[in-house]
């Protein structure tokens, strides 16, 4: 699928997006940084040394430590790897199950499409952090709690994004003809109906990415993420606030992290979305 | 010229007057639109039958109801009443599972726009390959070489390389070729064609007719050809129904039909559109007056009346059916 044309002339209008560029070479950055950076640093991001506590950038820690001495430049490194562990997690499982749920709600209709849409409209209908704080606080704060909790959060919309596409490609040309040809309404619904709902798609799992990344922080902000002494930048935010005065640096590069994160990811889905808008003067290539 | 009414007056036009069983037979078809205004009716009762090999065409101004006919035919759209019978059985009547293997196998269709009817994330040889694999029990290897094939049969240069193309690659006139290759795949004994040369430039046209009565000739299958242009109609049909307001208002064998056109609508069709072969007429051409009445609210008696020149009193009943086997009008002017 990665060939069909429509991806391709999707990637070339994007490089002609300036915004889209921007927010991709920051995506890079983060990447970069927290994949590939963990593995040349000298420290261990959870290695305490109470004596070195609270050090200004210099020399040795690049970025300074925080308020139990450990080395900032490696917490923040594996607190992307966290955040972005989560965001994939939870931006897959959302698409599995919101694409599941969307298309054959919008593929079945009747009385199928009517029960779904209802459970999601009563998902939406709760404030989303509001949800995912319930939901940690009742599985408790593992990894797959959180993934969970922001996945139901995340679901509601995926489904209704795909109903509709889905709906729209069913009442096109080649649908009637491949139903015309005599195709089985399962191979006409993966054949013909979802690789052409690609596009809305893609756009939503790149916004969905960065929503699912502050959901964490915001999660762990409050106290209801991975515990201590995981890196996670929410946490890292809380905990440096108290020593926003003598070391400002913490509290500064874990909310930057958080920043440049969920606007590159932003932006690169923006971009995508005014591309992939047939109605937006980008679009034509 | 309404003593020439032929001397076989089957019933409903149960034979066909040809000498041979049809194919295809269709018996007072219904089909009613539900809408937010309630029950629209698009087709009141169409009647026809197709021969093999034959044309039959079926000729109508737009949302005269002939695509509905046309969608019918392969039960796309809910048949509310009357029969489509293919070979004895009863399409309106079928399970789902049963449809699936009649559509494509013995009637399939090709649509009016070649731009949209094929799927633009697959290649054409994926398409094709597909298609023919659903009816036939081939492996990929032998699907492919009947899929290359019928590419070169539908007259595109260079099949083995097209099969990997995608559609947006073609233009119009190729991909209605591949429309018609995919549809006669499976060698169906019924081919619907729904206004197939309408979006492709005029020698497009004549080019894609001439290839549908080439194939029609090679591999015997009937044709259902759906326009609004009598021209296309001149060109390849055997016989012609002329549709309005949802019912058949006049079926005879093409010639005869554009030599002696009976119903005052059909006359109007036909006056209305240039001739080459004639010499100049004296003024303009005549435009029918008014447009087709709304589905669903027409006149009483003879749709067409409102808008006919030569309207009687007795236009307001319920016009006579179709009756007879080769020349058939529903006209109060001739009974």
């Amino acid at each position: 699928m990665l060939a069909s044309p429509e991806i391709r002339s999707l990637l070339r209008r994007t490089r002609r997006n300036p915004l889209a560029v921007v927010g991709l070479a920051m995506v890079g950055f983060v990447l970069v940084f927290s994949l590939l950076l963990p593995l040349v640093l000298p420290f261990d991001p959870n290695q305490m040394n109470v004596r070195n506590a609270l050090q200004p950038p210099g020399p040795v820690h690049l970025l300074g430590t925080d308020q139990f001495g450990r080395d900032l430049l490696a917490r923040l490194a594996h607190g992307g790897i966290i955040s972005l562990q989560v965001g994939f997690a939870v931006t897959l499982l959302s698409v599995l199950v919101g694409v599941g749920l969307g298309a054959l709600s919008g593929f079945a209709g009747g009385a199928t499409d009517a029960a779904i849409m209802r459970v999601m409209d009563a998902l939406m209908a709760f404030p989303g952090l509001l949800l995912a704080i319930a939901l940690v606080a009742v599985f408790g704060g593992t990894m797959t709690a959180i993934v969970v909790a922001l996945t139901i959060v995340g679901v509601p919309r995926f489904a209704r994004v795909v109903r509709a596409t889905v709906m729209q490609r069913k009442e096109s040309d080649y649908v009637t003809a491949a139903v015309a040809l005599g195709k089985r309404p399962w191979k006409v619904l993966f054949q013909d109906i979802l690789p052409n709902c690609s596009g809305p798609i893609i756009v939503q799992a790149t916004l969905k990415f960065p929503g699912a990344i502050l959901g964490e922080a915001g999660l762990s902000f409050l106290g209801l993420g991975l515990p201590p002494p995981a890196p996670s930048w929410g946490r890292m935010l809380q905990e440096s606030r108290a020593f926003m005065e003598v070391a400002p640096n913490a509290a500064i590069l874990s909310g930057l992290a958080i920043f440049i994160t969920v606007l590159g990811f932003n932006l690169l889905g923006d971009g995508l979305r005014d591309v992939l808008d047939p109605r937006s003067p980008r679009s034509r290539s | 010229m309404t003593n020439e009414i032929s001397d076989h007056t089957g019933q409903g036009g149960a034979a066909t007057g040809r000498g041979r069983a049809p194919v295809l037979s269709v018996r007072d078809l219904h089909v009613r639109y539900r809408t937010d205004d309630g029950d629209v009716p698009a087709v009141n009762g169409v009647s026809f039958d197709l021969a093999a090999r034959e044309t039959y065409a079926i000729v109508g101004e737009s949302g005269c109801g002939k695509s509905t006919v046309a969608l019918s035919l392969l039960a796309l759209v809910p048949v509310s009443a009357g029969e489509v019978s293919l070979g004895g059985r009863n399409l309106a009547s079928m399970r789902r599972s049963e449809l699936r293997r009649v559509r494509g196998r013995e009637i399939a269709m090709i649509f009016q726009e070649p731009m949209t009817s094929l799927n633009p994330v697959l290649t054409l040889g994926h398409q094709l390959v597909e298609t023919i694999r659903l009816h036939q029990p081939l492996d990929r290897g032998a699907a492919r070489r009947r899929a290359i094939e019928m590419l070169e049969r539908v007259g595109i240069s260079d099949p083995a390389r097209r099969i990997g193309q995608y559609p947006h690659e073609l233009s119009g006139g190729m991909r209605q070729r591949v429309m018609i290759a995919m549809a006669l795949s499976c060698n169906p004994r019924i081919l619907v064609a729904d206004e197939p040369t309408t979006a492709l430039d005029v020698t497009v046209q004549a080019q894609i007719l001439a290839l549908l009565d080439d194939l029609r000739a090679e591999f015997g299958t009937g044709i259902v050809l759906i326009t609004h242009d009598i021209g296309v109609v001149a060109e390849m049909a055997d016989r012609i129904g002329v549709m309005y307001a949802g019912r058949l208002v006049e079926e005879a064998a093409a010639a005869d039909l554009f030599s002696d056109p009976r119903h005052p609508y059909t006359r109007g069709l036909l006056a209305s559109v240039p001739r080459v072969d004639l010499a100049p007429r004296d003024g303009p051409l005549v435009a029918l007056p008014g447009s087709p009445p709304t589905p669903g609210r027409l006149p009483q008696g003879c749709a067409f009346r409102t808008r006919c020149a030569q309207a009687m009193d007795v236009c307001a009943k319920p016009p006579p059916e179709l009756r007879g086997a080769d020349r058939m009008v529903r006209c109060w002017l001739h009974v």
